[in-house]
């Protein structure tokens, strides 16, 4: 075997030839050192790898490959004499074609890793643009919740100034100034509350104790109210959500208690059923039918969506909370006033 | 009683003159100004018993011209429509205010709450509240007590326990002190104070003296001085996120 050769040039004897793919046009020429009838040498040759055995070659000395794919060859080679004496050992070269660098493994590696890594990618950024979107979501819904809440200042607000104008008017320097003062504590308090998303009942109690003060000097005591709170109640520590009670309160007053020819009474009831805040709101008006009744024979209607709202804010602070309205019937059938009944889960 | 109302706005001094005539006919309005310049003079010249002081006025605010004196010989009421940050500091420092519009109820209470006050206020309550307001940042509290007035360093507090309407403030140091405040307002005079948390009813914490969190079934504090607290159910997430910040 002659030295081999790689592209046209000279490399000396070796065992093994690393070529890169693209090198992979190969030639082998051999030459048997027995010169006696060289042309009666028969040469025999074996490319482990590619061909399936010993291929017979009679006395060309040389044996062309094209196109071998990367990976390790080994080229055999032997030959027998004029007497047909094949020689005892043959002789052997390592070949290996390395693979172009888009074959090799740590590229495939790099390749899947990036290709996990770009999924991994995209998968954390759309989940993060849904994250953001349902934050924004969040936000919205918060925002409206809070615009609900002070959407039920106006209902104060205008009848407050009102009555105040009609205390000056009439000159009742001391009760327009003290109706005017409570009104602004009040205004005060419903600000900050609305600010929040839970207050504490303590709160709570305190701007429905002031609204009663007020409709109460501002109906002239045409009714009389009490709030009954159980003793293990802990006004301090219970959060709810701000301004619950006042507009059902408002209701009773305006469309049960204000309509009644005596003196009407609003009975307020707090009571706590293991985690089940219970807030009973009875009066002894008119009841709904009859003020419904009212309501259509007047021309300019009263919009009550306070009440609406004041539900639909109850149920989303917990879908298991409930708002029931109920009329109080008495023997015979007639009504004798309204029970509206707020279950808190706490 | 003699008192002095200070107001940049003279239609306030006039509807709390006229408040004060109708229900507290034993206080008797000595002298009004309507600057704090003029203010001071006149606290000099009469010696009231009781100043009625607007926190916001130009030039010189109220706050500014009580610590412009050497020693505080007189109460004070502050009076503000809105200031939030004012009051909070005003709170804090154990002094008293009315807000405006001043209900004749909430006035007629302050007055008698005057008449049976023992203790004169402290130069320091009035540094401390110059300082709050100046900076809104409260590094202290103050507490008047059976024995005196005692400022109380917020980092110092461990934490602090309900007992009925007295609340009882655990210190370092092993140190115990009484107010009598309930709870619920001693939680919302510390509500700008981010490392102080409510994790049950009858406790407030300060969460950078949380020894260990256990979590078994309902949740339990272990703070520094080794008092076990319980945490309450709905607290437990609000609990976890701001310990987790600190």
């Amino acid at each position: 075997m002659n030295a081999p050769f790689i592209s046209d040039t000279s490399t000396p004897y070796i065992n093994k030839i690393v070529l890169p793919y693209n090198q992979n046009f190969i030639s082998f020429r051999f030459q048997s050192p027995n010169y006696s009838q060289s042309d009666k040498i028969v040469y025999q040759y074996f490319l482990e790898g590619v061909d399936s055995g010993w291929i017979n070659n009679s006395n060309r000395n040389f044996v062309n490959y094209t196109q071998l794919k990367p990976g390790k060859y080994t080229f055999h080679v032997k030959s027998s004499n004029a007497s047909d004496v094949w020689c005892h050992q043959n002789t052997a070269i390592n070949i290996i074609i390395t693979p172009p660098w888009w074959l090799t493994w740590w590229f495939y590696a790099i390749s899947i890793l990036t290709f996990i890594g770009i999924v991994y990618f995209l998968l954390q950024y759309r989940i993060k643009s849904i994250r953001k979107q349902e934050q924004l979501k969040f936000k919205i819904a918060s925002l409206e919740i809070q615009s609900l809440r002070s959407q039920m200042n106006p209902h104060f607000i205008f009848n407050a100034l009102n009555s105040i104008n009609g205390f000056i008017v009439e000159n009742k320097t001391h009760l327009a100034s003290n109706y005017l003062t409570k009104f602004s504590r009040l205004i005060r308090l419903i600000l900050e509350n609305s600010k929040s998303e839970t207050i504490t009942l303590q709160k709570e109690v305190e701007t429905l104790k002031l609204y009663l003060l007020m409709e109460g000097i501002r109906f002239d005591n045409k009714f009389d109210y009490e709030i009954f709170i159980e003793e293990k109640i802990d006004l301090d520590y219970i959060n709810i959500a701000p301004l619950i009670i006042q507009p059902f309160a408002e209701n009773s007053i305006w469309h049960g208690l204000m309509h009644k020819p005596t003196k009407g009474h609003l009975q307020i009831n707090i009571l706590q059923n293991a985690n089940i805040l219970v807030i009973e709101i009875i009066d002894n008006g008119i009841g709904r039918a009859k003020s419904t009744e009212l309501k259509s024979k007047e021309s300019n209607k009263h919009k009550s969506y306070g009440m609406e709202i004041t539900k639909q804010r109850i149920l989303n602070a917990n879908p298991k909370n409930s708002v029931t309205i109920s009329d109080l019937i008495d023997q015979t059938e007639n009504t004798i006033g309204t029970n509206v009944t707020i279950s808190l889960y706490i | 009683m003699k008192a002095i109302i200070i107001d940049d706005e003279q239609h306030c001094i006039k509807t709390l003159q006229w408040t004060l005539a109708q229900y507290c006919p034993d206080v008797e309005i000595v002298a009004t100004a309507e600057n704090g310049t003029n203010g001071k003079n006149s606290i000099e010249a009469f010696n009231p018993d009781i100043v009625f002081l607007d926190i916001e006025m130009p030039m010189m605010n109220g706050i500014d011209m009580l610590k412009s004196f050497e020693e505080i010989s007189f109460e004070v009421i502050f009076t503000t429509a809105y200031d939030k940050y004012a009051i909070n500091a005003i709170k804090l420092n154990a002094l008293d205010y009315l807000l405006k519009p001043i209900d004749k109820d909430e006035l007629i209470a302050a007055v008698d709450k005057i008449k049976t006050k023992k203790l004169k206020i402290d130069k320091s309550q009035i540094d401390n509240l110059h300082e709050v307001h100046k900076t809104k940042i409260a590094d202290k509290i103050a507490i008047t007590t059976n024995d005196g007035l005692q400022f109380i360093t917020l980092q110092n507090i461990i934490r602090i326990e309900a007992d009925g309407s007295y609340s009882i403030f655990y210190l370092l140091e092993g140190k115990k002190i009484v107010l009598s405040k309930k709870l619920g307002d001693v939680e919302e005079l510390l509500e700008h104070n981010l490392e102080f948390f409510r994790p049950q009813k009858s406790h407030i914490i300060n969460l950078k003296f949380v020894e260990k969190y256990i979590k078994t079934d309902g949740g339990e504090i272990i703070m520094v001085d080794n008092a076990r607290l319980s945490l309450s159910r709905n607290k437990k997430d609000e609990f976890l996120e701001m310990f987790a910040k600190i």
